[in-house]
């Protein structure tokens, strides 16, 4: 049993983005200041911490799950993959030209978590994308560009 | 918004999980799924002294098929029971209200033994187990023990789980008729909110379209789920809306609601009242077209 009082340093090992990383962090921490402080992964944006917003969105094992309702200490070995490591995949180009086609994009503070959204259900339907797009929230664009663009990709892929 | 200090304590299997609930369980939280928990603790509603990790613990994980019932092991992600009853008819009720718990990227990671536990009065997993007539596997150094939905809940955020218990499983029971119907409705002001007032139905009705057994349970209309009483006096009669209407203006009478930001006490009556005739219209409508099926075969 791994157990760590709460001024002892835990050590955590995580794979991020491909890289294994080894850390000695307070037990307390976030996933999301793990990545933004411990590994300076910032393009993972933190708004609410407390699960509404979907900005710090990040994919867990390949599942799209909230940054800022996990214990980094928690996620001892699992995969990370951030809006840096989802940007070097195949998939990101036709899933930024989409967005931009659409005006999909305006201050761009939500897209990262969104995006982790898109990548993590390439073969939703149109209602569970409807689902996936609910647990974002985007001040600036009205939803209608980023529906567009997430609809554009999956016709796209249905019609390869 | 970050959380207090706490010790961290990652049990490996559930007679450590059991020991240390028995030592420390006063000053202790159970981490689950988080989705609720890791919340609180940001905005610091809850700092709890001790955490207790049990997303090690493989063995309570599992789904399990029993004779009479689902046995959901306490770690088992909403998505997971979601997407393993997705082609069963026979679970259609929980898939309804599932889809309604926060989102696609929250469910992923929230357990249903984490929500149920949790006990939310508004949140739709107590619900669903209520209605469903579901039953709780606790277990601890001092014996286990199985408790039925209807003793489970006590108040908001509270169960009969003591501090040193861990809600092991979930146990969801088999509809007893294949043509009974199933209906959920739910009033929230967006997508993933907690419900100001939802509704879960079990309908079963005769060849002739009566009414032969209503199970109508409510939520966010008071301290617990709650479970309607007085549908027997329907049975017999086939649907009417002033007939349901008129027992559900009787029955929302009843309840005493919360006053909150969201809703005042009388909207959140009417609210419920709206919802128990949709979800009940559902279910009746999904028992008349089973069997429609059944006389088609």
């Amino acid at each position: 049993m791994n157990k760590w009082m709460h001024d002892e340093l835990a050590v955590v090992t995580m794979t991020v983005n491909g890289h294994v990383y080894r850390r000695a962090i307070e037990p307390r921490l976030l996933l999301s200041d793990f990545l933004r402080d411990e590994l300076g992964l910032t393009g993972t944006h933190v708004g609410c911490e407390q699960g509404l917003c979907g900005a710090c969105t990040v994919l867990i094992d390949g599942a799209a799950a909230r940054s800022c309702l996990n214990l980094a200490v928690s996620l001892n070995g699992k995969d990370i993959t951030t809006i840096e490591g989802i940007r070097k995949r195949p998939q990101f180009p036709a899933i930024a030209q989409s967005l931009s086609r659409h005006h999909g994009v305006q201050c761009g503070f939500c897209t990262p978590g969104i995006v982790a959204s898109m990548i993590s259900e390439e073969e939703a339907t149109q209602e569970e994308m409807d689902d996936l797009l609910a647990g974002h929230l985007c001040r600036c664009t009205g939803y209608v560009g980023i529906r567009e663009a997430w609809k554009d990709l999956i016709q796209k892929k249905a019609g390869e | 918004m970050k959380p207090a200090l706490f010790d961290y304590f990652r049990p490996q299997n559930l007679p450590e999980a059991l020991s240390l609930l028995d030592e420390f369980g006063t000053d202790a939280k159970i981490l689950a799924g988080g989705q609720s928990l890791i919340p609180l603790m940001n905005m610091r509603l809850a700092q709890p002294r001790i955490i207790i990790d049990i997303n090690g613990i493989a063995e309570i994980g599992q789904i399990r098929e029993k004779a009479e019932a689902l046995e959901v092991g306490a770690l088992v992600r909403q998505r997971a029971l979601a997407r393993y009853v997705h082609t069963d008819g026979m679970w259609e009720l929980l898939r309804l209200g599932m889809a309604h718990i926060g989102h696609p990227q929250t469910r992923n990671q929230g357990t249903v033994g984490g929500s149920i536990a949790h006990a939310d009065p508004s949140a739709e997993l107590p619900l669903l187990f209520l209605t469903m007539d579901g039953e709780a596997e606790i277990a601890s150094l001092r014996g286990n023990r199985k408790v039925p939905a209807e003793q489970f809940f006590q108040f908001v955020f509270s169960t009969v789980i003591q501090p040193h218990e861990l809600l092991r499983a979930v146990h969801w029971k088999r509809p007893a008729s294949k043509t009974a119907g199933f209906g959920f409705y739910e009033f929230s002001r967006r997508a993933g909110d907690f419900a100001m007032a939802a509704a879960a139905a079990i309908v079963e009705i005769d060849a002739q379209r009566r009414f032969t057994s209503i199970r109508l349970g409510l939520g966010g209309v008071g301290p617990t789920p709650v479970l309607v009483q007085g549908g027997d006096m329907l049975y017999g009669r086939t649907w009417s809306d002033n007939l349901i209407g008129s027992w559900l203006e009787d029955v929302t009478k009843g309840l005493d609601p919360p006053q909150d930001l969201a809703a005042n006490p009388d909207f959140r009556r009417r609210l419920a009242g709206a919802a128990a005739h949709k979800s009940l219209f559902s279910a009746y409508q999904s028992a008349n077209g089973k069997w429609e099926g059944r006389t088609h075969e």
